[in-house]
């Protein structure tokens, strides 16, 4: 009988030195594999302020090419919630003022009930006109919910007065201002798009004109 | 002696043993990330990095890894030069990164790295290894950069993104796609089977020629 409690003495030391010895390791390398990407983190933070600024400066490029410098003012941080309660929805995730002879503005608006989630556009708006509207980050299928994205057919709504427009539907044969015609094949992603683009018109007159 | 095993271990990893025209290994990302040249190139770039500082610290630390929990210690290694890679492309080539997208998180489980880290670094020297892991990459990134350059060629009619007028108006989109992205893919290792043994046939001729030789003497 003490003979065999013996061997288990001896025995589980082993067995504990190993496991221990291989947590210290793991430890190790998790810990010193953490300081590593901390120091990383610290020289590649992105200002995202600053990739904003440019990109709303490229749009009113687009444009209006002739100016070439113009200052923007960032509205605020309208830190929308990602997962609102509507399902299909839009939000405005930010937004941004140029300073220009007309009443001008910048929005990146996120449309949900797209084919891979949400979509996100940069919508310019100048004097209550839909100017431009171009893709901030989309995961539809290329060649496929794609073409919806296209400026070809982003042109549909550009030129739309937003200050006199309402809420947009989207329908298969247009017969009032506040309808956009469907495109086959792209109805999900195109209901992304018309989501985002409802949230700047809800915007705009809910907040930025008042 | 030494010398001569070294320059076949760079050899090995560009044309012997080269991982995704030979060993197939890596197969999503050359697939995915091969539609244009300067992608092609930006991953190869990626992986290089990753597979040398990998190799090289597992070679190093390859005594005191304990043998039951190697994988998740070589996974935390990867992972943490992935990382690296992934911060720094963000930061400086935000264009580059928006197209490899998922792809360079996806360096982590890329087996050509765990696979050099598992057979080759945990069992060689430091210099061994970082030899093996710099002609690994290299094999990679001239793969995929031939297959992207036939890719763009036939489907967009561009190179490194410059349009080239007689081949823009004959582009086939296909080869864009993930479709003519296993075609090329196919037809390159037919090519790559078909020089090898061609290439080993003449060896056995002459071996057996050299035979016949010694045997009239």
């Amino acid at each position: 009988m003490p003979r065999v409690e013996k061997e288990k003495n001896q025995k589980k030391p082993s067995h504990l030195k190993d496991a221990l010895k291989a947590l210290i390791v793991l430890v190790m390398v998790a810990t010193i594999a953490g300081l590593i990407l901390g120091v990383v983190n610290i020289f590649t933070q992105i200002d995202e302020n600053a990739v904003f600024n440019k990109k709303v400066l490229l749009i009113n490029k687009m444009v209006y090419p002739d100016e070439t410098t113009v200052q923007t003012e960032k509205l605020k941080n309208y830190n929308g919630d990602l997962f609102s309660k509507e399902v299909n929805s839009g939000i405005i995730v930010t937004a941004a003022k140029i300073k220009a002879k007309t009443d001008r503005y910048v929005f990146v608006a996120r449309g949900a009930g797209a084919y891979a989630g949400s979509l996100d556009l940069y919508v310019l708006v100048d004097d209550g006109m839909i100017k431009k509207i171009t893709v901030a980050k989309s995961g539809e299928t290329p060649g496929l919910g794609s073409k919806a994205l296209d400026q070809s057919y982003l042109l549909r709504y550009e030129g739309l007065n937003i200050e006199k427009s309402g809420h947009l539907n989207l329908v298969k044969k247009k017969s009032s201002d506040n309808e956009i015609e469907i495109m086959t094949g792209v109805s999900k992603t195109s209901n992304g798009i018309i989501n985002a683009i409802n949230a700047v018109i809800r915007e705009y007159k809910d907040k930025v004109k008042k | 002696m030494n010398k001569g095993r070294r320059l076949n271990i760079f050899k090995n990893g560009i044309l012997g043993e080269n991982p995704v025209l030979k060993l197939v290994l890596g197969t999503c990302p050359v697939l995915a990330t091969s539609t244009s040249v300067i992608t092609g190139i930006s991953m190869g770039a990626g992986v290089i990095f990753v597979l040398l500082c990998s190799n090289v610290l597992i070679s190093l630390l390859r005594n005191i890894i304990p043998q039951k929990v190697r994988i998740p210690v070589y996974i935390t290694i990867i992972a943490t030069f992935v990382t690296v890679v992934d911060r720094v492309m963000a930061k400086y080539m935000p264009d580059v990164y928006e197209k490899l997208g998922l792809f360079i998180p996806l360096i982590v489980v890329n087996c050509i790295i765990l696979a050099r880290a598992e057979s080759f670094a945990s069992k060689n020297s430091v210099l061994d290894s970082a030899i093996d892991g710099i002609s690994m990459g290299i094999g990679f990134t001239l793969a995929i950069a031939f297959m992207a350059f036939i890719r763009e060629l036939l489907g967009n009619g561009s190179i490194f993104g410059i349009k080239l007028r007689g081949f823009e108006s004959a582009s086939m989109t296909i080869f864009i796609l993930p479709a003519g992205g296993f075609l090329t893919y196919g037809f390159i290792i037919a090519l790559v089977n078909y020089i090898t043994d061609k290439n080993n046939k003449k060896k056995v001729q002459r071996e057996l020629d050299a035979k016949k030789v010694v045997e009239n003497e």
